[in-house]
């Protein structure tokens, strides 16, 4: 696990920047096609970690708009831009990274991470559902800057395949910014594929079908939750009256506008009972999506709040999820346990079990350490505390192991 | 049921018979599995083969840039298109540069063909225009940005290698170039001064 985001001394900072952290060594080889789009120099935070070297000396005459001095704690004389110097974690920013930095705050933030499997284009804070287990809860404010943001980030990316996410908040709130980055990642990226979080209740409405269309991403998936087969149990999670019918509505007009699909189930007291019966229901009336993810939840946010009303031990669902997941599978829909210790899971789940949880807020809890697993186990959000913790976590034997492996063969 | 769904079922019973099958198997390779080691093994690694950045007949604009004085005649243009043998080949998949914002005092030939005669700096006609469309063919020329971020690039690694201490200005003069034939007589290749595709390979700089 390592955070996205530290503290640095932030010297001649004019206005809120993006840069692209560099090595000398890359910018000799590479030049600014080490970023995907269109970028100068001046978009450059140039990494010296000897600083007081005469070769890094010489280099300060480079027009790059910022230093990055991981090493020093002062920073250099002769240099008119920006420099960040002094972190608290000096390891949290690495060359090809791109960071984000504003005036008046010593916080340097990490948009994108060079090989980090969770990068991500945050759209806004902004909701329009309030789901009980909501990790990150919605804040209403004016966050449009957010797109201009992600443009850019997108042009200093690295060119290359990985997936990129698209989340918040809600993020077809922004509908036509929404658009833009689509066309723009299709144009700028196109190698990487899209995975975009959005509840579907917007895309209820029928014009979606032909902006859509014409944009023809050619790698977005839409991953759109669904928590119960009926109205009353849907709407209940997410604490919104109608958005059953608008998501099922939304669900089947991205099916009009050949988009990929994918089915997110957050596994919880309210979900789980009825598991086998949401299976039989997306099998039914939606078998045109492309996966479907039985998700273990997240303790963050509103989900602290409603524990008594959420919290099941998954050892008490492995039934039911046993039943979902063979349903879909055997009648050809893939289907991914995510978010789950690999302890608590049946060992016949274990073919749709999956390493899902992002690297920056992933961890292993003392219990794991003479586990054998713990390489192919998908471990603990961050945020883990007891309360929410399993009574079927053990360290797994050598011979368990077998157990769990005969079932991948 | 479409036919792709029932040989999904097949499949799956087939599946679903394996372990049966394979039970033996499956018990005999439980100790091996155990006792793996499931960190990568070096001999596991790809083989890696040498990089050589550009490709021997990579497009390089930026060869026939030497130095500054190259530029008063029109004559020094000529035939630095590695494998072109003189004249004007057609670059493969050019793609044209933004268009470029002066920055460096680098100057545009004063005489020369009609199109460019009289700007100062590379106009848009000359560089952006598709080479197929045109009837005289008309070679293709950095903008002065990207020119002046090569001869940086160049500088950085001259001086990496310890051939260059001069000021990284991204200018070609007389030290860079002195220093770029210094490290082109140490590597073995023409003597010429110029950033011609086998001495940035050398450098390990890929051409923009």
């Amino acid at each position: 696990m390592l955070r996205l985001d530290t503290q640095f001394d932030i010297h001649n900072l004019p206005c809120t920047r993006l840069f692209k952290v560099i090595a000398p060594s890359e910018l000799i080889e590479k030049g600014t096609a080490v970023c995907a789009g269109d970028a100068s120099l001046s978009d450059f935070a140039l990494w010296l970690d000897e600083p007081e070297s005469d070769y890094s000396k010489q280099l300060l005459a480079l027009p790059v708009d910022c230093l990055l001095l991981p090493t020093s704690d002062t920073a250099i004389e002769g240099f008119d831009g920006t420099q960040l110097v002094n972190p608290n974690d000096s390891t949290i920013v690495q060359p090809g990274d791109v960071i984000v930095v504003s005036p008046g705050s010593r916080v340097v933030r990490v948009l994108y991470r060079r090989g980090s499997n969770s990068n991500l284009l945050f759209m806004t804070d902004r909701c329009n559902s309030l789901c009980l287990m909501c990790s990150q809860p919605p804040k209403d404010i004016d966050d449009l800057w957010h797109v201009e943001e992600n443009l850019r980030l997108i042009d200093l990316m690295d060119p290359g395949e990985e997936q990129i996410g698209i989340s918040g908040g809600e993020p077809t709130l922004y509908r036509e910014g929404l658009l833009e980055i689509i066309a723009k990642a299709k144009q700028i990226i196109p190698e990487k594929p899209l995975h975009l979080l959005s509840n579907g209740r917007l895309q209820s409405d029928p014009t979606w079908i032909a902006d859509l269309k014409a944009v023809a991403h050619p790698q977005l998936t839409w991953g759109i939750p669904l928590y119960a087969d009926n109205a009353d149990d849907h709407d209940h999670v997410v604490q919104a009256p109608g958005a059953f019918s608008e998501t099922l509505h939304g669900l089947y007009n991205l099916a009009r506008a050949n988009q990929r699909i994918e089915i997110r189930v957050v596994l919880s007291k309210l979900t789980a009972p009825r598991l086998p019966e949401l299976a039989h229901f997306i099998f039914r009336n939606m078998p045109f999506v492309q996966h479907i993810a039985l998700m273990g939840i997240e303790n963050m946010g509103l989900a602290k709040k409603h524990y008594d009303e959420l919290w099941i031990d998954p050892l008490d669902y492995q039934n039911e999820l046993n039943q979902a997941a063979y349903f879909l599978d055997v009648r050809g829909l893939p289907v991914s346990v995510y978010n789950l210790p690999l302890c608590v899971l049946e060992p016949s789940l274990y073919p749709f079990y999956r390493q899902s949880i992002s690297d920056w807020k992933n961890l292993f809890i003392e219990a794991c350490q003479d586990c054998a697993v713990v390489t192919q186990c998908a471990g603990f959000f961050k945020s883990h505390s007891s309360r929410w913790q399993s009574r079927g976590i053990h360290p797994i034997t050598a011979t368990e192991l077998g157990t769990y492996a005969r079932r991948a063969l | 049921m479409k036919l792709i769904s029932r040989w999904k079922l097949l499949i799956g019973q087939a599946v679903a018979m394996l372990p049966a099958v394979a039970t033996s198997m499956a018990h005999a390779n439980q100790a091996a599995l155990a006792g793996v080691d499931w960190t990568p093994q070096t001999t596991d690694e790809p083989l890696v083969f040498k990089n050589t950045l550009n490709s021997v007949d990579a497009v390089n604009i930026y060869a026939a840039h030497r130095s500054h004085s190259s530029h008063r005649s029109h004559s020094s243009h000529r035939s630095h298109y590695s494998g072109s043998g003189g004249g004007y080949s057609a670059p493969r998949a050019y793609t044209p540069p933004p268009a470029p914002t002066p920055r460096t005092t680098y100057n545009a030939p004063s005489s020369s063909t009609p199109s460019d005669s009289s700007s100062s700096n590379l106009s848009g006609s000359t560089r952006n225009s598709a080479p197929s469309t045109q009837t005289s063919p008309q070679r293709v020329r950095p903008a002065n940005e990207e020119l002046s971020l090569l001869i940086m690039r160049v500088q950085m690694a001259l001086m990496v290698k310890k051939y260059y201490t001069g000021s990284i200005d991204g200018l070609m003069g007389n030290g860079t170039r002195g220093a770029l034939m210094a490290f082109q007589m140490d590597s073995g290749l023409p003597v010429n001064g110029k950033m011609d595709t086998q001495t940035l390979n050398a450098l390990g700089v890929a051409i923009p």
